[in-house]
């Protein structure tokens, strides 16, 4: 298990997260979601151990992060550049070096030339090759940063089915950050958002489908939480969380997807500021 | 057969129907609809989570519901069939319900009223009962 309490981290005097309380199972499936610049990749560097823990406290499994618990995580950062300038085995020689046990594998059946160099590779290709240098480790947490996106749909349809069977054959912890689930949110369980350093969502994906809803009005009830609205010549598309069946009439309600429910919930929260 | 069944059900992500009720759903109306018969082999937990791109635990979950309700038997790593004991009648009938109060509400939406509706099965069934 993962906790996290209390934790704050500034980059000079930017507060990029703060007093932050979360707690990750292991065999959770996690998304990440949040604008630009709300703290997602500063909270996933910080569990896997870059950053340096000194307000608050991060603990896996019951240890302070750090050096001797670096094999129980596995970090992929979006920006996928410090073995550009390496080849392909290379890279593989320098990252095992870090860990006591790693074990090698391709994943979904890619193959890669081993003697190309890293920063050759296109941007899906490394993700997926960064995906199987992460797994060598055998990690109980997997972290992974905004790549999916990157990901054309063939590397797409190869990256989940692997993350698939991962969560199948080990019982690892997944913490995706992302804006948009396209294709994936078929795996995930549990969603929080991040807002301005803090979580403002941290709910089951079973509970926020069921309480997430929009509707078509000309006027805004009065009495429902509404978190996000757009307007077209004066019919208002409103997007209500949490919805507990106060309308007696759901006939203009709809029921969204995760990718739909994100977008929303970002989107209010530029609306706030 | 496996591939028939894995056509006959898919997953709607816009639903706030949990993911495993829509499996289980699925399964009990290919029950119904005679796809699927007693002593049939279902696909395997991985094969369903990766065809429909959903977790695999989801799948188990589904699973064990349908076993519960002595629908299906097997356990992961043998493999799940329909149990040779089920009588799907109960399928039949949730199937059968479902598509008919769709079409009772599409009666009152129209402004028909229940004598109506009463008046019209009842002429079916004299119809059906003659010989």
């Amino acid at each position: 298990m993962i906790e996290i309490t209390d934790f704050t981290f500034k980059y000079g005097k930017q507060t990029a997260l703060d007093r932050v309380n979360l707690t990750f199972k292991k065999g959770e499936i996690i998304i990440l979601a949040g604008a630009n610049g709300a703290g997602k990749t500063t909270l996933l560097r910080a569990i896997s151990g870059v950053l340096l823990c000194r307000r608050g406290k991060i603990r896996i499994d019951n240890e302070d992060v750090g050096p001797k618990i670096r094999q129980k995580t596995a970090y992929i950062p979006a920006t996928l550049s410090f073995y550009d300038s390496l080849r392909l085995k290379d890279a593989i020689k320098l990252h095992s070096t870090f860990f006591k046990n790693f074990n090698y594998q391709e994943i979904g059946g890619h193959r890669f030339d081993l003697h190309r160099k890293a920063g050759s590779l296109s941007r899906g290709e490394k993700t997926l090759f960064f995906l199987s240098l992460s797994l060598a480790s055998s990690p109980e947490y997997l972290l992974i940063d905004d790549v999916v996106h990157y990901l054309d749909p063939h590397l797409r349809d190869i990256f989940l089915q692997s993350l698939l069977q991962l969560i199948e054959e080990q019982k690892l912890a997944l913490v995706i950050a992302t804006q948009s689930p396209l294709d994936i949110e078929g795996i995930i369980d549990r969603v929080i958002v991040l807002a301005k350093g803090k979580p403002v969502l941290d709910e089951s994906v079973e509970n926020l489908k069921r309480t997430f809803v929009k509707m078509y009005s000309r006027e805004e009830p009065a009495d429902l939480p509404i978190v996000f609205k757009k307007e077209y010549n004066g019919m208002k598309e409103l997007y209500i969380y949490p919805y507990r069946g106060e309308l007696k009439k759901e006939k203009n309600l709809q029921y969204l997807d995760l990718s739909e429910i994100l977008r929303a919930f970002i989107g209010g929260e530029y609306g706030r500021h | 057969m496996k591939k028939i069944i894995l056509g006959a059900i898919d997953i709607d992500f816009a639903s706030p129907v949990p993911v495993y009720e829509q499996i289980k759903k699925r399964i009990k109306q290919a029950l119904a609809k005679n796809i699927l018969g007693n002593n049939d082999p279902l696909p395997s937990i991985r094969e369903l989570a990766s065809f429909l791109k959903i977790n695999p635990n989801t799948v188990a979950r589904a699973y064990r519901d349908l076993q519960q309700e002595n629908i299906v038997g097997g356990r992961a790593g043998k493999g799940f069939w329909v149990e040779k004991t089920h009588t799907p009648e109960e399928e039949k009938m949730e199937l059968l319900k479902e598509d008919f109060l769709k079409l009772l509400e599409k009666g009152i939406e129209m402004g028909l009223s229940p004598e109506h509706i009463k008046k019209m099965i009842l002429e079916f069934f004299q119809e059906v009962e003659t010989p």
